[in-house]
């Protein structure tokens, strides 16, 4: 039975529907874009440090990043798979054991776990072995020093997510503080991400064309991976120093630390299910506002977006992260494209992945009717006009994506990625880009939108995923026109001219692709 | 305050009319009954009454004002409530209800007064600050008519309304629906349920395939002294 349930749970959530695609496609591409970066300088740095016999250092660095990402990984899915998952309710009223019920969960989170730690474990570890030409005993104890992390990470995970899941749910009644709390964890995640980046970028800057690295920079690696001492303990196992020490702790602990957890998630696990059926909600009087029609409107508009947990996570962390993500990616590309191709590049790289970002962050818009669920009927039955109601869902989706779009543009400019003429240039262009990107989504989602009988939070998958599948194909000519151009023209205003022509070139087609219909929505 | 003419309506992909030539007309202060079988078109006629569906041919008024021509007053003068009691889940009971008063611009004394009056009848004041996806279906259903009735619309059109309800709430709700008509205002609703069509309507249109079978003037017949046993006019005339 437990293995039953354990190919459930899978099953849930490998479902490769249309629906599930579209539900991941934009954590993917965000995600994947993310993981470029990183590959890229993992292999650079891999061979930089590599060449600076730097090998102990880069090991216990990249440990430490797993395990931290392995404990937060394991706390999300702790409280997602055992605390807040529903179907739990399902399984208890059919003739299964409550205890393998814990059981099936317990083993799906293990084998996620067991997956992310070791595929982690041969993009560094394993890429920086093939590097160094290390032999077939250090690739060995990559298997081992996998099951000693995920059980240690799983472990912390398990123990922590039970103190977390009490704040979430105090978080949960407290919504602003719930929005501020979200923004700090995305700010933290990448400040944390940027530093890592910086520290390879300046790795690799500093390799590039010698052998040896200055002192100062030298001690600094030293004593970052000197900080993180259980995290050196792995190296040492890869490495086959101090086995006594590194074997004798790193095992027990991480037995202590699962067996713990295992208990302690139980008891948590056990005592939410009987306490499922009770409602706690607490009920406070508030005075809310009676507005004009279209503030009414966008109040509810952002209401609805920033109760939901995974959209008012989608829009947090793509308004924190664009500027970020922009800039890192410019930096990472100039740094290891410039001097290959030429300094011509860079001005591309910034439209492409300013577009790109544009179209992630505007996908807000192909879902904003879907989203109201099946009370989207309000919509014809209000005395105020659909093309209205349309219009001021543009603007609440789309005021998400201009603002981080604007500070980014403002971060190229400041960091010298892009001139003040370019910076007006692309300003222009891409807020043309992104009204007409999410008209046509919002239109898109209006013709047809998807909508279920019971709400989950992240409704018009289908349409999200064509309006950014569209967006993306028109970002990329956009993006690749950007890079090529300036090789082709010398003068920049003819660059620029090309780059309007292909934006209104695509504003024309989805006014004439929206035309007709537009005229018959109801006024 | 309501006029139906000859309305019509087909499907895209459908060689069958889902509305066939409806034609009635409610009165002010009356309580009018719309009866079919499932499938038989009310839903359908509802939605192009209100103007959430386009028709193909015919005409609808609602308080002189047609749907189609003068859209705008048309709507701010009537209040619809699905059969699914569909409300905006991430707010609460009181931000649904507030966010239709805004958007029907009613000011805020009179709505507080209006919700202190449904909180009252309904006995509804311990969740209206709860977040509406807590609801149970009869607390959602509550909240929709308190929401769309919120503007006191002279026409309140209600989609099989007590569907699925528990008895007190089903009591609550035809009190309420009695007493709004009293007071003047027209309500059009629809329901399979016999019974329930048979003690609260005044007339009652009887439609099958998206045709009119019959128009049963219920208050009339019992004014007369007659008798009147809907189940049997309304299988005779379904059943033709």
């Amino acid at each position: 039975m437990i293995f039953k349930l354990v190919g459930l749970h899978l099953k849930q959530s490998t479902g490769r529907s249309q629906k599930k695609i579209a539900e991941y496609i934009l954590p993917a591409i965000f995600l994947m874009a993310s993981l470029a970066v990183i590959v890229v300088s993992l292999y650079y740095s891999g061979k930089a440090f590599d060449k600076l016999r730097f090998g102990t250092e880069y090991i216990t660095i990249s440990i430490f990043i797993l395990q931290l990402i392995m404990i937060v990984y394991n706390i999300v899915a702790t409280i997602k798979q055992l605390y807040m998952s529903n179907d739990s309710l399902l399984f208890l009223k059919l003739p299964i054991k409550k205890i393998d019920i814990y059981l099936s969960k317990i083993i799906f989170i293990l084998l996620n776990q067991y997956i992310l730690c070791f595929g982690y474990l041969l993009v560094t570890a394993g890429m920086f072995g093939m590097i160094a030409e290390y032999g077939g005993v250090y690739f060995a104890k990559l298997f081992l020093i996998s099951i000693i992390i995920t059980a240690f990470s799983m472990g912390a995970g398990g123990i922590l997510s039970v103190p977390v899941l009490y704040i979430i749910s105090f978080l949960k009644r407290h919504n602003i503080l719930k929005l501020i709390v979200i923004a700090a964890c995305v700010a933290v995640f990448f400040t944390f991400y940027i530093k890592i980046m910086n520290g390879f970028i300046s790795v690799i800057d500093a390799t590039r064309d010698k052998n040896y690295l200055n002192p100062a920079l030298v001690n600094e690696i030293k004593d970052t991976a000197g900080i993180f001492v259980y995290s050196h303990l792995f190296s040492d196992i890869l490495f086959g120093t101090r086995p006594a020490l590194s074997y004798g702790i790193t095992i027990p602990l991480a037995g202590i630390l699962i067996t713990l957890s295992f208990f302690i998630a139980k008891y948590k696990y056990f005592k939410i299910q009987s306490e499922a059926l009770e409602n706690n909600i607490k009920s406070t009087k508030k005075d809310v506002p009676v507005l004009k029609p279209a503030l009414a409107l966008l109040r509810r508009e952002y209401l609805l977006i920033f109760r939901s947990d995974y959209e008012s996570l989608s829009f947090i962390s793509t308004a924190l992260t664009m500027p970020i993500m922009v800039y890192m990616t410019t930096k990472v590309v100039a740094v290891s494209g410039t001097a290959d191709i030429g300094g011509n590049i860079v001005f591309g790289i910034c439209v492409l992945t300013l577009a790109v970002f544009i179209v992630i962050s505007n996908s807000a818009c192909a879902s904003t009717v879907s989203r109201d669920g099946q009370a989207a009927y309000t919509m014809h039955i209000l005395p105020y006009s659909v093309k209205k109601q349309l219009l001021i869902k543009l603007v609440a989706n789309s005021v998400v994506t201009v603002i981080p779009f604007v500070i980014s543009e403002i971060v190229l400019v400041a960091t010298g990625y892009l001139t003040v003429s370019q910076f007006f240039a692309t300003l222009f262009l891409l807020l043309i880009f992104i009204v007409v990107e999410g008209f046509m989504a919002v239109m898109n989602d209006y013709k047809s939108p998807e909508y279920s009988e019971y709400s989950k939070g992240n409704e018009g998958g289908k349409n999200t995923l064509f309006s950014t599948l569209i967006g993306l194909v028109v970002a990329i000519i956009i993006g690749l026109l950007a890079i090529l151009l300036p090789f082709v023209l010398s003068n920049p205003e003819v660059s620029y001219a090309a780059l309007y022509g292909v934006v209104i070139l695509y504003a024309v087609i989805v006014a004439i692709v929206n035309r007709g219909f537009f005229r018959r929505v109801q006024r | 305050m309501l006029q139906v003419s000859n309305l019509s309506k087909t499907y895209k992909g459908s060689d069958k009319k889902a509305v066939n030539n409806l034609s009635f007309e409610v009165k002010e202060g009356e309580i009018f009954g719309l009866l079919g079988l499932n499938g038989a078109g009310k839903s359908t006629a509802f939605k192009c009454i209100t103007g959430i569906q386009p028709f193909d041919e015919g005409s609808v008024s609602v308080c002189g004002y047609d749907i189609i021509k003068d859209e705008m007053q048309a709507k701010q003068n009537y209040a619809f409530i699905p059969d699914n009691h569909a409300v905006f889940e991430g707010l609460t009971g009181r931000e649904y209800i507030t966010f239709m008063a805004s958007v029907y611009n009613v000011d805020k004394e009179t709505m507080n007064k209006r919700i202190d009056r449904f909180v009252e009848m309904f006995n509804s004041g311990s969740y209206l600050d709860n977040p509406i996806r807590s609801y149970s279906h009869g607390m959602k259903q509550k909240v929709a008519i308190m929401g769309g009735i919120i503007h006191y619309p002279k026409l309140w059109i209600l989609d099989e309304p007590l569907l699925g309800l528990d008895p007190k709430s089903i009591k609550q709700i035809q009190t309420f629906m009695r007493e709004y008509a009293q007071m003047g205002n027209s309500i059009l609703f629809s329901s399979h349920i016999l019974d329930t069509v048979s003690k609260m309507c005044d007339r009652v249109l009887i439609i099958d395939h998206g045709e009119t079978k019959g128009l049963i003037d219920i208050k009339g017949k019992k004014e007369n002294g007659e008798n009147v046993n809907l189940d049997e006019i309304f299988f005779s005339l379904v059943e033709e």
